[in-house]
């Protein structure tokens, strides 16, 4: 992959501040929320199928609260600055934020005491947020040249998006009208269409630009990313086909295509890692490399349940590997390397020297949310395993607290860009 | 690695590889040593660390920026590029002098080893620098190092390299 020379001009494509750290502050808030309502109805985690209630509730927070707003606000700034190419309204981008965050407190909210017609608001409100979000990156990126991987990644996430806001609308008024032949059926598709494709093939595609970024590291060849990013997409494909039409084996071969295409991925990456020119890389690649191991450990548990040898909390583990294991963990790194890079490039010290992002906030922090979260995971997992709630408590307080750490290093660093940022002549 | 085709962008990406070894031999040193243990006197390690330290900041980062200054931002420049330019000369500006503050008191430690007050302001520059210089060296490689691989012609390289030389 050829470098992503758009450092070059960056500064003049950042956006106003407190459009990226809206999204980023509200996925802080509700990334405490999620641990707390974990920890709160832990006795329903292993019991959990579908339906609304609290565990909806909760793993809406999780992939909603956390990990859309995160990659919302990520890729409003990111995209801008990689496709040189900025936005023609920074309105729009306040819209969306105007939009989606109440829209989707509605709709968690809503799930959570089970009220249908908050759900539907809520999901109407939220999935109009989405749309303009839909419509902003595809306005950025339609026509752009070169990065066809990255690209491609995007698309696929965007196309995947429509798809999950869709089927999210019909399976909340399915809980009252009833017409789905198959409700199950639809809320896997859901879920693989938002895990896997939107926010998974985004979180991959702004791998290939952001780790490279903080490894100094070259980027992988343009073929390792399309092949990774074909073998995600028609691993979608395959799997919610084969779980509409009940063609086991078809779901089977698409959670193959899938390893394939997340090992073609960890390939890249891995070969970033090693090529990198700083070698000291520090918390925030623990996360992404724990989160790297995550993403075929997930494929693979999908496969072993796919086979018909899940335990009957298989289900359950499968949704934390994913979700947590994966994907948080994941975005939880990148958000502990990018705050501090966003808001210093935002901000400068006395006689305009540029702050030291680690002069913003202590990053103690930072560990005390490694360990938190890897930690909780782990912890939760075992829970789950063992289908003991206590377990599953305890793990969800140690993510408590170290979500709650990395809340207060955002909340340190945004008080000192507020103070420093730079006087308009 | 970072493929370049051209002997200056080569050259410039070997010297910043030469930085960050150093760099991360310094963090390493800060990480044994944390901001109130001043290391004793005669650690070779340490002395060997310092001589680099004085030779990186005194010939290389000087030289290298004063190359880039005189003779590359000038390139981008021209070639309508110069947003980049303006930010790394200005943080230029801070590397220098703070560079220059971590050679002096390497210099002093050298001779008459580290105390509590100058180990803590050592250390407090040298972090500082570190920071500074790595987010310095990522603007380059991934951005001033790609755009002179695209405006750099054949004669032009030779011609810059041997000006480099001349300079080091």
């Amino acid at each position: 992959m050829s470098s992503v020379n758009f450092l070059s001009g960056a500064h003049g494509r950042l956006l106003p501040p407190s459009i990226p750290f809206r999204f980023f502050t509200a996925a802080m808030v509700f990334y405490v929320l999620f641990w707390a309502s974990l920890l709160l109805n832990a006795e329903d985690v292993t019991g959990y199928m579908i339906g609304s209630g609290p565990m909806l509730g909760t793993i809406h927070l999780a992939t909603l609260g956390v990990l859309t707003m995160t990659v919302i606000g990520a890729s409003l700034q990111l995209l801008s600055v990689a496709t040189r190419r900025a936005f023609k309204g920074f309105w729009i981008c306040r819209l969306l934020s105007w939009i989606f965050i109440p829209g989707f407190l509605l709709l968690a909210g809503a799930m959570y005491i089970g009220w249908f017609l908050g759900m539907l608001a809520g999901a109407l409100l939220a999935g109009g947020g989405l749309l303009i979000f839909f419509y902003l990156i595809i306005d950025n990126i339609r026509g752009v040249r070169g990065m066809a991987a990255v690209m491609a990644h995007c698309w696929g996430a965007m196309l995947s998006l429509l798809g999950l806001v869709v089927l999210g609308v019909m399976l909340i008024i399915d809980m009252e009208q009833g017409f789905m032949a198959d409700h199950l059926a639809m809320a896997v598709s859901h879920m693989v269409l938002a895990v896997f494709g939107f926010m998974g093939l985004l979180a991959m595609g702004f791998s290939y630009i952001l780790v490279p970024m903080f490894a100094l590291s070259p980027a992988p060849s343009e073929k390792l990313g399309r092949l990774s990013c074909g073998g995600m997409i028609l691993a979608i494909i395959l799997v919610v086909a084969g779980v509409n039409s009940g063609l086991e084996w078809l779901a089977l071969i698409g959670i193959f295509a899938g390893l394939t295409g997340a090992g073609f991925y960890l390939r890249g990456m891995t070969g970033v890692y090693k090529a990198r020119m700083k070698k000291r890389l520090g918390v925030p690649f623990v996360l992404i490399r724990s989160a790297w191991a995550m993403l075929p450990v997930t494929l693979l548990w999908a496969a072993v349940g796919q086979m018909g040898y899940w335990p009957e909390t298989g289900h359950v583990l499968f949704a934390a590997l994913a979700i947590i294991g994966w994907l948080l963990t994941f975005l939880v790194g990148v958000l502990q390397r990018i705050l501090p890079f966003l808001s210093s490039m935002h901000t400068s010290g006395s006689g305009g020297i540029p702050m030291l992002a680690s002069s913003m906030a202590d990053e103690k922090w930072l560990r005390i949310n490694a360990v938190g979260h890897l930690g909780g995971f782990a912890v939760v997992a075992l829970g789950i395993i063992l289908d003991l709630t206590l377990i599953i408590q305890v793990g969800a307080a140690l993510g408590l607290i170290g979500a709650a750490s990395l809340l207060a290093y955002l909340l340190i660093v945004v008080r000192h860009m507020i103070r420093n940022r730079p006087r308009r002549a | 690695m970072f493929s370049f085709e051209r002997q200056i962008t080569r050259t410039l990406h070997d010297e910043h590889l030469v930085t960050i070894n150093v760099l991360e031999r310094l963090e390493g040193i800060f990480q044994k040593y944390g901001p109130k243990k001043t290391p004793v006197g005669d650690n070779p390690e340490i002395t060997s660390l310092l001589g680099d330290v004085i030779n990186l900041v005194e010939c290389d980062v000087k030289n290298h920026f004063t190359f880039e200054e005189e003779k590359l931002f000038p390139l981008l420049g021209a070639a309508g590029d110069s947003p980049i330019s303006q930010i790394l000369t200005g943080e230029h500006n801070v590397i220098t002098p703070l560079g220059g503050i971590l050679s002096e008191l390497a210099k002093t430690a050298r001779t008459e080893g580290f105390q509590d007050a100058s180990w803590t302001q050592f250390r407090q520059s040298g972090v500082e620098l570190i920071e500074r210089m790595i987010s310095h060296i990522q603007k380059e490689e991934m951005a001033l190092l790609p755009m002179l691989e695209d405006i750099v012609e054949e004669d032009e390289d030779g011609q810059l390299m041997m000006e480099y030389s001349e300079m080091r």
